[in-house]
């Protein structure tokens, strides 16, 4: 019931993961809901970059398609939007997207939660998240200050592992993102 | 499980700050500027948020500037990083990672 809860409301994976690794923890609660901020103001970044094609909506549907944008929705919407600008219907495109994603998302959650026990540790799946995780960074380093948020970000976070109540994560985002825009500004000058 | 009050806290709490996360700009739209640099950093939040959470994972740091990966599972994620930044697909590497992961499971162990 939790899991599907959680996955219906939140559809954010890499926030569920950490916040349960860190209910696992006893981490207290409000460290851990900053720690989901934090985690998440890339969305942020995601909600500034889609809000022009939306303008056109209703407040309802800006507000359903606003809780679709995960980093994969996002991806797919954006390179649409940009290679056919013109295009009708954009709301229905980004929430085919959104379903699409979502819905076994969900199912794959409930799954997760009722099998997850049964299935053998020696399967090794939990490394499909790891996995996944790099499938998304790796393409995503293509110029000087992405590497550097990302170098920033993995030195700093293994460095601060023993910061108390899992704050070295919080710490080593906060880092690369610095690094990222320092070394930005320091190839413009 | 961990007390259910805290777990439906932080349900509650997650789904909260992650939706106001998403749909603040798209309700404020360009009413409101953040400033250059914000942006500038914000850009940067993906890459730097998806290391921070993927590098424990694969390298199992512990106290004192320690690490103890396994180490098929090190040489997995290498050539997965290669296989991702080759292929520009998530299922590829995924299927990619664990196939290797299997094939040397069964090999070494």
């Amino acid at each position: 019931m939790a899991a599907a809860i959680m996955g219906l409301l939140v559809f954010a994976g890499s926030a569920q993961l950490v916040a349960f690794q860190m209910v696992a923890a006893g981490v207290p609660v409000l460290v851990i809901l900053f720690s989901v901020l934090i985690i998440n103001l890339r969305l942020v970044m995601y909600s500034i970059s889609v809000a022009p094609y939306f303008r056109y909506l209703p407040l309802k549907w800006k507000a359903l398609l606003a809780h679709m944008l995960t980093d994969q929705v996002y991806a797919f919407t954006v390179l649409h939007f940009e290679s056919r600008p013109d295009s009708p219907n954009k709301h229905w495109y980004t929430l085919g997207a959104g379903l699409t994603l979502g819905v076994p998302w969900v199912i794959a959650g409930v799954a997760g939660f009722l099998l997850g026990a049964s299935i053998p540790r020696s399967w090794s799946l939990d490394f499909t998240l790891a996995l996944t995780f790099i499938g998304l960074v790796a393409p995503a380093v293509k110029d000087r200050g992405t590497l550097a948020a990302a170098l920033t970000a993995g030195v700093v976070v293994v460095a601060a592992v023993a910061l108390p109540m899992r704050l070295g994560l919080i710490t080593a985002a906060l880092a690369g993102m610095a690094a990222g825009a320092w070394a930005e500004r320091w190839k413009t000058r | 499980m961990e007390d259910t009050l805290t777990v439906w806290l932080v349900i509650a709490g997650t789904a909260v700050i992650t939706f106001c996360l998403r749909f603040s700009f798209i309700a404020l739209q360009e009413r409101i500027e953040i400033p250059q640099v914000a942006q500038r950093a914000l850009r940067y939040a993906p890459v730097a948020v998806l290391t921070a959470i993927v590098v424990p994972l694969v390298l199992n740091p512990g106290p004192g500037f320690t690490l103890a990966p396994d180490s098929l599972r090190l040489a997995c994620a290498m050539a997965a990083f290669l296989l991702a930044r080759a292929s520009r697909n998530i299922l590829f590497t995924v299927a990619g990672g664990m196939l290797l992961l299997w094939s040397l499971q069964a090999v070494f162990r």
